[in-house]
């Protein structure tokens, strides 16, 4: 089987280190997750608005809506996350190739959990609605939010203080990919799409990913292939919930079943993701599928490179093969 | 009730990779008329068609007549009578038919041989990726070294271990034998429709005998071999349960035996054929998910084995008989959970 051809050209700003400001870890990590989005060379994500507090100071703060708002993350010590209430730090960031006034918002806000290893994160299809203050972020009717439990990012690094960060985005902005990785684990992952063959009456489409957890591999079969919670996206008047699809055989993915390399070609498999969902209004199969990104085998060792040679083009996070920069990954 | 079904979400029909010749709608009402139509129909089709190597019609009476023969082309199943079964070492028929599109001397045997089950519901059928190797005689099929089992004539347990006809105890019933073959001989359906127990009506078995398209390049001889039916209480011909969550298919490999899955789309633990249960919402059509073949099997392993042609996974909501698309021009045709081609006539079941 030949290697995939890929469909984008691909940017990469990878294995950047994070945290190392106990206690602050996690503030380092998001600083640095909007740092990359933003730097970008070719069409780059842009600060709608931002909200911060200062993560020591209380009474240092303040918040711009945009469009053309202030981006006043400068440091990691201006992300600084609440429970619902209180000052906090926001950012919302467009990004022109998913679509006119497409945008995420990145709220630094746990909720009830209390545990900054969660925040809100939210796609605009269509733009902000209602702009934020220092204390609630901007909103919109038809948001797609990741919340509660489902709004684990993947980068609060309290366990050893220290982990990675790889940042990965088409030229055209219309694939945007986040890897977290620590200890040898992908604890994070997010995913901004225009995905490949949407159906017509997705507009504008745009798909996105959140899932983060502790110590073990996130972006797995498991979350993605047999839940429909932590892929999501606007379709028709609501939020729509999504499978990442993977071929199988005996109640497993062909991923997870194959615990060996094809015994001719010594080959492990690169499976295409086709999107569906089961939900109503829109049950049915093959709404869209992703660019440039396969289920892997599950057995896969994370930072496992393909092919089988010095080139490093693709590199395994979890069940997930992405396209790769030739570096050498790090995962700890 | 034939249901003329719109056709799948964002895409347009599949090409065809082959020319398809149909024989179907025959009708049987026995094991010895099903077996006599698929056989009829095999050796029947106009381009490449089965050719038939040797046979036995289950009798020696008269005595003086020779009643089997290996490699002499005879066929010798000229009615339903000639269709006998019997247990091992007693007098029953077999049939041997070549197929040089998935080999030189590829061919299959339809043994009716009973075995341990004592009922027509039952029989051999095997597949010789190279041919025959020892001939056969009045009481025993021919067979080979090499030789693919698909349907074991001791009385399987499995659910789908049938080739499509009924238990002796179910009574009277109705059925149909539909045999599609591409015309350069590499790709050979049989299916079974009929009435069942309990009122049941729906494919019953399903034979298929194919070349896998973009095979693995270390398969000598790429060939994939399927059987599975049920006994007429529920869908049997062509499912999930069978090709996809267990082995009902089986390829030579050059030291081996490979056991083969149908893959498909999947969630979880489960195909997304079988989860959907209605067309699509936004688009109002049904899926036709592409057949590949994986293995476990050493040697073997490996997830892209081959491809099926022409041949998808349906939704298990669709009915079998069911068409596709919607505008009654039936050019595919659901039984069991598996999309064929078709010839544009009405599928008749029972």
């Amino acid at each position: 089987m030949a290697l995939p051809t890929l469909e984008k050209t691909w940017q990469f700003n990878v294995n950047q280190i994070v945290g190392g400001v106990y206690p602050n870890n996690h503030s380092d990590a998001i600083y640095r997750l909007k740092q990359s989005l933003i730097t970008f060379a070719s069409n780059p994500w842009t600060v709608w608005g931002s909200a911060y507090r200062h993560i020591t100071n209380p009474g240092d703060y303040n918040y711009s809506n945009g469009p053309g708002g202030v981006d006043y993350w400068t440091s990691y010590q201006r992300c600084h996350w609440t429970n619902g209430t209180g000052n906090h730090s926001w950012i919302v960031l467009q990004q022109s190739g998913l679509g006119t006034n497409v945008a995420i918002c990145i709220d630094c806000n746990y909720g009830v959990t209390g545990d900054i290893n969660y925040i809100n994160l939210i796609i605009f299809p269509t733009g902000v609605g209602t702009p934020g203050t220092n204390s609630s972020r901007p909103t919109a009717t038809d948001e797609v939010v990741w919340t509660g439990n489902y709004g684990q990012w993947g980068g609060g690094y309290q366990l050893l203080g220290y982990g990675r960060l790889h940042a990965m985005q088409s030229t055209d902005g219309e694939c945007t990919r986040i890897i977290f990785t620590q200890n040898n684990y992908a604890n994070g992952f997010w995913l901004f799409d225009k995905p490949k063959d949407p159906i017509s009456l997705w507009t504008p489409p745009v798909v996105g990913v959140l899932i983060g957890g502790g110590s073990t591999d996130e972006p797995s079969y498991g979350h993605l292939n047999h839940n429909s919670y932590y892929c999501k996206s606007r379709l028709g008047s609501q939020t729509q919930g999504f499978y990442m699809l993977a071929e199988g055989c005996i109640g497993d993915s062909i991923g997870e079943m194959m615990a060996f390399p094809d015994d001719d070609s010594a080959e492990w498999p690169f499976i295409q993701i086709q999107l569906a969902t089961i939900d109503m209004p829109h049950r049915g199969t093959f709404k869209g599928s992703i660019r440039d990104l396969w289920w892997g085998p599950s057995v896969g060792t994370i930072g496992t490179c393909y092919p089988d040679d010095t080139s490093k083009q693709f590199v395994q996070f979890g069940s997930l093969i992405f396209p790769w920069d030739g570096s050498t990954p790090r995962t700890i | 009730m034939e249901q003329h079904l719109p056709r799948l979400p964002n895409m347009p029909l599949p090409v065809l990779d082959k020319t398809w010749q149909h024989t179907v709608n025959v009708a049987c009402n026995s094991s010895s008329t099903l077996l006599l139509a698929a056989k009829n129909a095999l050796i029947g089709f106009a381009s490449n068609p089965w050719t038939v190597w040797g046979s036995c019609d289950g009798t020696n009476i008269p005595p003086e007549v020779p009643h089997y023969g290996n490699g002499d082309g005879i066929d010798r199943w000229t009615s339903p009578f000639e269709v006998k079964w019997s247990s091992s070492g007693g007098n029953h028929s077999w049939m041997v038919l070549k197929q040089p599109g998935l080999g030189t001397n590829a061919a299959i045997c339809l043994d009716c041989n009973y075995g341990s089950a004592m009922d027509a519901s039952y029989m051999g059928i095997i597949f010789f990726p190279t041919g025959v190797g020892t001939n056969g005689s009045l009481t025993a099929r021919p067979s080979a070294i090499d030789e693919i089992l698909l349907l074991d004539y001791s009385g399987g347990s499995g659910p789908y271990e049938f080739y499509g006809s009924a238990l002796s105890t179910m009574g009277a019933w109705t059925g149909r034998v539909h045999v599609m073959q591409s015309t350069d001989g590499e790709c050979t359906r049989v299916v079974v429709t009929r009435s069942g127990t309990l009122g049941f009506t729906g494919a019953t078995g399903c034979w298929i005998f194919d070349k896998m398209k973009s095979p693995a390049p270390a398969l000598t001889q790429p060939v994939a071999v399927a059987m599975c039916g049920s006994n007429g209480s529920l869908e049997g011909g062509g499912v999930y349960g069978a090709l996809n969550d267990d082995i009902y298919c089986w390829g030579p490999n050059s030291s081996s035996i490979a056991e083969y899955y149908f893959t498909t789309e999947g969630a979880g633990t489960t195909s997304l054929g079988q989860q959907i249960t209605v067309a699509d919402d936004d688009t109002g059509e049904w899926p036709m998910f592409s057949i590949d073949v994986a293995s476990q099997t050493l040697y073997n392993r490996g997830v892209k084995r081959g491809r099926i042609y022409d041949l998808w996974w349906g939704a298990t909501a669709v009915a079998t008989g069911d068409c596709y698309p919607g505008d009654g021009s039936r050019q595919f045709v659901q039984f069991g959970d598996l999309i064929h081609p078709w010839d544009g006539s009405i599928p008749l079941i029972t």
